[in-house]
């Protein structure tokens, strides 16, 4: 397993999709982050588990679409503060909960913790979603770094080991009208 | 370049953030006043939301997949602060020693009967074609023809190819079972068992009963023998002269 020297470099990681650096942070913080919730959330430990993997989830989106280029405090203070917040939402029981943290609104005010709101109940992007899925691998794959990890062509050319920028652009456009082509036939 | 690649170009990057203050500005002042390029704007806004929620399943999935492999990784990474979690561990080890133990005795004892596995190699067979008449005289011209020829041929890297590429134009159910039904063949289970499950989630249809007895008999062979139990049972409590009812009553009894 590798370890990072500094928060930065688990950010860089982080921002370049290393999956370790996210399973390194997963597995330093997870015993110390069950102990912490487990003292102020009435919750059984399935869901402390589900609200930490959301809040890291929610860390690496807020990585890769940069509203975090690098810590103002620990990976585990935003951790357990994001985390914070998801449980407040899930907990249905009234509690005194007395909170001795030091977490300041001001560090999450640009965060995106809403992800899971923002695919809202829209009959076309359900549609869409659906054809995304039934797009072959290969064709998610060039979609996802082109869309969302915004790779350039010769990157996702390099990456997927495409002859020619040209080979990965055409593959581009053939991909998206396979998209358009499964969400009119999901539509008829 | 056609005007409606340049506008989609023009989207991409605008969406990309590779747009300079002056370019920006263009575009938005664009789409206060063209509303064919407001409809084209929005799609591609949408589109980068569903990407990025399969990114979002995908590391939740990934996560899931580190806690599960947990008390692993604790033993090699964590140091003596952990020493419950090492407890446990040499627990479950000694559990496993004398569950394997006792596997390895009633084995033995019973040979193929009690374990899932064997039941699993006794009962699959690859599902027969009754969905295409394949004629041999047009092989090379129809692909689903030439998909199914590959599926009888018991060639099924290539008719999951073919699959596929027939899935990409027309979205079927019956096309996912036969694709699904051709990784099993191969023992990608991993694969055939991500199919299965969101086509048990479905509707009742022509395949719907094959699907269950898939599904079944790979949580037989994967160890998840509650699972299997559970659509055995249903399989077999229905009225009589279902698919594989008979078989599953068998492997209850063995269950």
């Amino acid at each position: 397993m590798p370890t990072y020297n500094s928060n930065m470099d688990l950010i860089s990681a982080i921002r370049e999709d290393n999956r370790k650096a996210l399973a390194y942070l997963y597995n330093k913080q997870r015993e110390h982050f069950l102990k912490w919730a487990g003292k102020r959330f009435d919750c059984d430990q399935d869901t402390l588990l589900d609200a930490f993997q959301d809040a890291l989830v929610a860390l690496y989106f807020n990585v890769k679409e940069g509203r975090i280029q690098k810590l103002e405090s620990s990976p585990e203070a935003y951790l357990f503060g994001i985390a914070k917040n998801i449980l407040l939402k899930k907990v249905t029981r009234e509690r005194r909960v007395v909170l001795s943290d030091n977490f300041k609104d001001e560090w999450f005010g640009d965060l995106d913790l809403n992800l899971y709101q923002r695919i809202e109940q829209d009959h076309r992007k359900i549609m869409m979603k659906e054809a995304f899925l039934r797009l072959k691998d290969s064709c998610r794959k060039i979609l996802q770094l082109f869309y969302f990890d915004r790779y350039s062509i010769e990157a996702i050319q390099i990456s997927l080991g495409y002859g020619s920028e040209g080979t990965v652009k055409t593959r581009k456009v053939q991909c998206m009208q396979s998209l358009k082509k499964i969400i009119e036939t999901l539509q008829e | 370049m056609v005007p409606e690649e340049k506008d989609i170009a023009l989207i991409e990057k605008y969406l990309r953030k590779e747009l300079g203050e002056d370019e920006r500005q263009k575009v938005e002042e664009r789409l206060l006043s063209d509303a064919s390029f407001q409809q084209k704007m929005k799609w591609h806004e949408d589109f980068m939301d569903v990407v990025r929620e399969d990114r979002n399943k995908e590391i939740k999935s990934f996560l899931k997949e580190v806690e599960e492999e947990k008390i692993f990784l604790t033993s090699k990474d964590k140091s003596s602060k952990n020493n419950t979690k090492i407890v446990q561990l040499k627990w479950i080890r000694w559990a496993a020693a004398v569950l394997v133990i006792g596997f390895v005795t009633w084995g033995v004892w019973s040979q193929f009967s009690f374990n899932p596995q064997n039941l699993y190699t006794e009962h699959f067979t690859t599902y027969p074609n009754d969905l295409v008449r394949v004629e041999r005289s047009s092989e090379g011209t129809d692909p689903l023809q030439n998909a199914f020829v590959a599926y009888q041929d018991n060639d099924f890297d290539s008719a999951i190819r073919q699959f596929d590429q027939l899935l990409v134009s027309t979205p079927s159910d019956n096309l996912l079972f036969f694709k699904a039904v051709s990784h099993l063949s191969k023992e990608d289970i991993e694969l055939a068992t991500n199919i299965f499950e969101d086509l048990y989630a479905k509707e009742p249809w022509q395949y719907s009963e094959a699907v269950r007895w898939y599904l079944a008999l790979i949580y037989l062979k994967i160890g998840q023998t509650d699972n299997a139990k559970n659509l055995m049972e249903e399989i077999a409590n229905q009225d009589d002269g279902h698919f594989q009812q008979s078989s599953a009553k068998e492997i209850l009894e063995k269950l």
